[in-house]
């Protein structure tokens, strides 16, 4: 899958994976009444809130000044940071952190790391690279060490190993760990407490993302619900945060806020477990800021994308979204899937490679209905819709535009109208008679029946009534 | 020009876009109260936040004197059984610890080390704060030794003060916020809600993944 | 009134069902003949320069009316929500503007919730997602509906989900589209109802098409919710 130059350029895009997209596997027959049961008490959690949709546009209106003013606060973080001791950093590509975070390991000597779940870690690859330097990288989170031990990615936001039976983790940990078998939760996650602990002892640098990076304070904000953020950052005597630009809020007293919202939409907690508000190293420890920007300066061209930086990674819109539910996380080909993956990934990784995402969508708009910071996904989806056929990318078609050019003449005028109209109500009428269903018809009745054909249409009937009467 | 300059100026170039597009000029967005003051009484307080700890697996024991503090903790270790107690050097644990004897308690100074801490079979810390309406405690840990006692004693003990009891995060803002903003804060601060958990397996809830599997408050007061 | 294409070719019944209702209520009625379609298809699929000139006949033809009435919630939202982003300029803006759905005008525009109707039947409810979620149009056809005599209202177990038609999306994603469309099968299935009604008969024949495929659902009718609530009025009777 990667070459060995390419190896620090961060995830590729899996082309080949969108293919789940069309098809939704069996397989994730779990996941879809999981997600199901999640989006259905996440709501019923956000209506019993009367404030629950002002909180949502208080942030919305928050994150959009963020970004208006996103140079300022990234300055101000830093210097506020760099007061106490922490070294910030910028990257501009995925290829760029990966050098700075093996730089800062060779100069920690640094033979393990400990990760806490960061997506912007996956957009790295973080674990390939620092494996192919010959450093040990352990995902701490219980789902992302179960998808790591399995070398599968994962397949969801919050919940990564949510495809695994019980059964199937126990037989991963007998073959992958020696230990016996056991398809008991309490058991398994017993074997993952007992390894991780000799891990995080003995690791030299811990790894972590940030929820929200604060502005006027200088603070890292990471939350979590297992103690492995806590224990990874605290362990070790390096602390390496990777977090990208957007994440960035100007005050520390817009926070809770955010805590409230976040834990909600996301899991459906009032907070989660643990909340770390970090302001720098503790005496004797290292701690390192590094913001990622990996294409996200490239959105804020479009006035019209940047709702899109507001995203806070709860994972509501995969919950809610019933095309999500059913085709899994994979099939995204990146690093975020469901909707937000749908937007975000065409914007990171270019409409070149993933412009067939915006339209695996039916745009019921469920996504942007729970989005906690009032992203309007259906509306970013069909604005990526349109530059996906305008720009290059595979949805770019010569033939379908001039399909559409045809169809908007035949829409020109009533008499047009009714020419197109009369071939399709021949078509349908002769559909039952064809030995076998070409190209878009098929695809309708792959699975449906045609409806029948009327002996009239309503502008006959309307004609005849208005002759009737005497009116026009 | 450093990547932090080459970030910086697009930044700026895209945000002329954005003026050119009408969404420059904002204005900076009032702080949101989330949750009104309602003030309620002590008794309110710690009913409510006795009850979110419920609801959380966690465990909470009101003590309306430090005598009776003193017992429910000599019960906790005498039932678990906890050998001995690592605790963090404060006048609260001071006093709660202040009748057992000088070998069940290790005072657990910043030199000690995570396997150390790892050995203990429980922790008990202070807490700086606590929020009735999600059953949290805030504690300041600006040691790594702090925050390791948080984390890796598989029972987590917190010794409070009722009147320590704030009605939300709100609420207790004040003094988070000042800490978070001071320019020599080290370590963190963390809001403690319940014992660790995950539902990462087929999502059934499992307690004490990596944190602690027992979080326990002795409400003193 | 908007007779979308899809309507006036294959179910005219539900046009015809709106004039009468209307009549009843004493709201005069014209259908534009010039009009042809408001360019969602197009939109959807990005081909909004495409679409444009099939937008601006549309504000043409119906710039004269002051509320323009469709017996589709889809088609109404690409009026107007969607309209303004493919031209801003006041023709368009003023037409998109007036554009109602059907059930949303007879209630808020008219304070009717009562057509007069019988229809002694067990119906279940689909509620298309561009309706209730682009124009907020949830309670309207709900209150109508069960204002409907001997009527025995299903509860449509999930209805809030999506199913799975989206234009275009229902043959570029056949296999998803399907998958969508089976659990809403089912769900009406467990309803218990004898007939699925929605005010977008878009909706309907995608999940009609589904059940009629089916052996064991071919009896449950589709209905668009105009056709019930012209059912069985009494001659004379004002609501």
């Amino acid at each position: 899958m990667l070459d060995s130059t390419s190896h620090l350029n961060g995830a590729p895009f899996l082309k080949d994976e969108n293919q789940g997209l069309y098809e939704p596997s069996p397989r994730f027959k779990n996941l879809a009444k999981v997600c199901e049961y999640s989006s259905k008490s996440n709501t019923a959690v956000a209506a019993a809130i009367p404030y629950f949709q002002e909180w949502r546009e208080a942030a919305h209106q928050i994150k959009k000044y963020s970004l208006a003013n996103l140079d300022k606060l990234l300055v101000q973080f830093e210097c506020n940071m760099k007061a106490r001791g922490v070294e910030v950093l910028f990257a501009q590509d995925a290829a760029e952190a990966n050098r700075l975070v093996l730089e800062i390991a060779r100069e920690h000597n640094v033979k393990s790391v400990v990760k806490a779940k960061s997506m912007v870690t996956e957009e790295m690859e973080l674990n390939h690279v620092l494996e192919g330097a010959g450093i040990r990288a352990i995902e701490t989170d219980l789902g992302e060490y179960i998808v790591q031990l399995a070398k599968q990615r994962p397949i969801h936001l919050v919940t990564p190993a949510m495809h695994f039976s019980a059964d199937e983790v126990g037989q991963l940990f007998h073959e992958k760990l020696g230990e016996p078998y056991s398809a008991e939760h309490a058991a398994l996650t017993a074997i993952a407490r007992k390894r991780l602990r000799a891990e995080y002892l003995a690791a030299d640098m811990g790894v972590s993302g940030c929820n929200f990076a604060v502005a006027d304070s200088g603070t890292v904000v990471v939350v979590e619900n297992e103690g492995n953020a806590g224990l990874s950052t605290s362990t070790p005597p390096v602390h390496v945060v990777l977090v990208g630009i957007e994440k960035i809020i100007p005050k520390i007293d817009y926070l809770p806020l955010f805590l409230n919202l976040l834990g909600r939409s996301g899991t459906g907690q009032k907070l989660t477990t643990y909340t770390h508000l970090i302001h720098g190293p503790a005496p004797g420890k290292k701690l390192y800021v590094i913001f990622l920007d990996n294409g996200r300066t490239k959105v804020l061209q479009d006035p019209h994308a940047w709702e899109s930086l507001f995203c806070i990674r709860c994972g509501a819109c995969l919950n809610a979204c019933p095309v999500y539910r059913r085709v899994g996380g994979w099939s995204y080909g990146w690093v975020y899937p469901g909707p937000i993956g749908s937007v975000l990934t065409p914007h990171l990784v270019g409409l070149e490679k993933a412009g067939k995402l915006p339209f695996a969508s039916s745009l019921c708009g469920a996504c942007g209905e729970v989005c906690p910071v009032k992203i309007d996904l259906p509306h970013q989806l069909v604005h990526l819709r349109h530059r996906a056929v305008n720009e290059p990318s595979p949805m770019n078609s010569t033939f379908e535009r001039l399909q559409w050019k045809l169809w908007a003449w035949a829409m020109g005028g009533p008499r047009r109208y009714g020419l197109a109209m009369w071939a399709v109500r021949i078509g349908v009428r002769m559909a039952k008679f064809l030995p076998w269903h070409p190209d878009k018809l098929g695809a309708w009745t792959r699975g449906r029946e045609l409806p029948k054909v009327p002996s009239h249409s309503f502008r006959s009937w309307w004609q005849e009534r208005s002759s009737k009467k005497g009116k026009s | 020009m450093s990547s932090r300059d080459v970030i910086l100026q697009r930044i700026r170039s895209g945000l002329t876009n954005a003026v050119a597009a009408g969404f420059g000029d904002l204005r900076e967005p009032p702080v949101p109260e989330v949750w009104p003051r309602t003030n309620p009484e002590s008794a309110t307080l710690v009913s409510q936040f006795r009850t979110e700890m419920e609801s959380l697996s966690g465990e909470s024991i009101l003590c309306p004197t430090m005598a009776d503090a003193r017992w429910q903790l000599a019960q906790l270790m005498q039932t678990a059984p906890w050998p001995r107690l690592g605790s963090l050097d404060r006048p609260l644990t001071r006093e709660l610890t202040a009748d057992l004897p000088v070998d069940r308690v290790d005072w657990v100074t910043s030199d000690w080390t995570p396997p150390q801490i790892e050995q203990l079979p429980a922790g008990l810390i202070t807490a700086d704060a606590l929020l009735a309406d999600t059953g949290s405690c805030v504690v300041h840990c600006s040691k790594a030794t702090e925050r390791l006692m948080c984390y890796l004693p598989p029972v987590c003990v917190v010794v409070a003060r009722v009147n320590q009891l704030a009605e939300h995060l709100p609420a207790a803002w004040g003094p988070i916020s000042k800490t978070c903003a001071a320019k020599d804060s080290q370590g963190e601060i963390v809001l403690i809600t319940g014992p660790s958990r995950t539902a990462d397996i087929e999502k059934i809830l499992i307690l004490g993944v990596h944190g602690p599997k027992r979080l326990v408050v002795l409400l003193v007061g | 009134m908007f007779i979308p294409c899809y309507i006036d070719q294959f179910y005219p019944g539900i046009g015809e069902a709106m004039v009468r209702i209307l009549d009843r209520l004493g709201v005069p009625v014209v259908f534009p003949a010039e009009q042809t379609c408001c360019g969602q298809p197009a939109f959807n699929s990005g081909y909004w320069e495409e679409s444009r000139p099939v937008i601006r006949q549309f504000c043409k033809v119906f710039a004269p009316y002051r509320w323009i009435i469709s017996p589709s919630g889809s088609c109404t939202a690409m009026c107007r929500v969607f309209f303004p982003h493919v031209d801003s300029s006041e023709e368009v803006l003023t037409v998109s503007r007036r554009v109602f759905e059907f059930s949303e005008f007879l209630v808020d525009m008219l304070g009717v919730t009562d057509t007069g109707a019988t229809f002694p039947h067990k119906v279940t409810m689909h509620i298309g997602c561009h309706g209730r979620r682009e124009l907020g149009v949830f309670d309207h056809p709900l209150k109508l509906l069960q204002s409907v005599r001997g009527l025995t209202y299903c509860e449509l177990p999930n209805m809030e989900e999506c199913c799975g038609f989206g234009g275009t999306f229902s043959v570029k994603m056949p296999g998803t589209s399907l998958a969508m469309g089976q659990s809403k099968k089912e769900n009406i299935v467990r309803s218990g109802a004898e007939i699925v009604v929605s005010g977008d008969i878009s909706c309907l024949m995608h999940i009609g098409g589904m059940l009629k495929r089916d052996p064991a659902t071919r009896h449950i009718r589709i209905m668009h919710l105009a056709e019930i609530l012209d059912a069985g009025i009494q001659p004379g009777v004002r609501s």
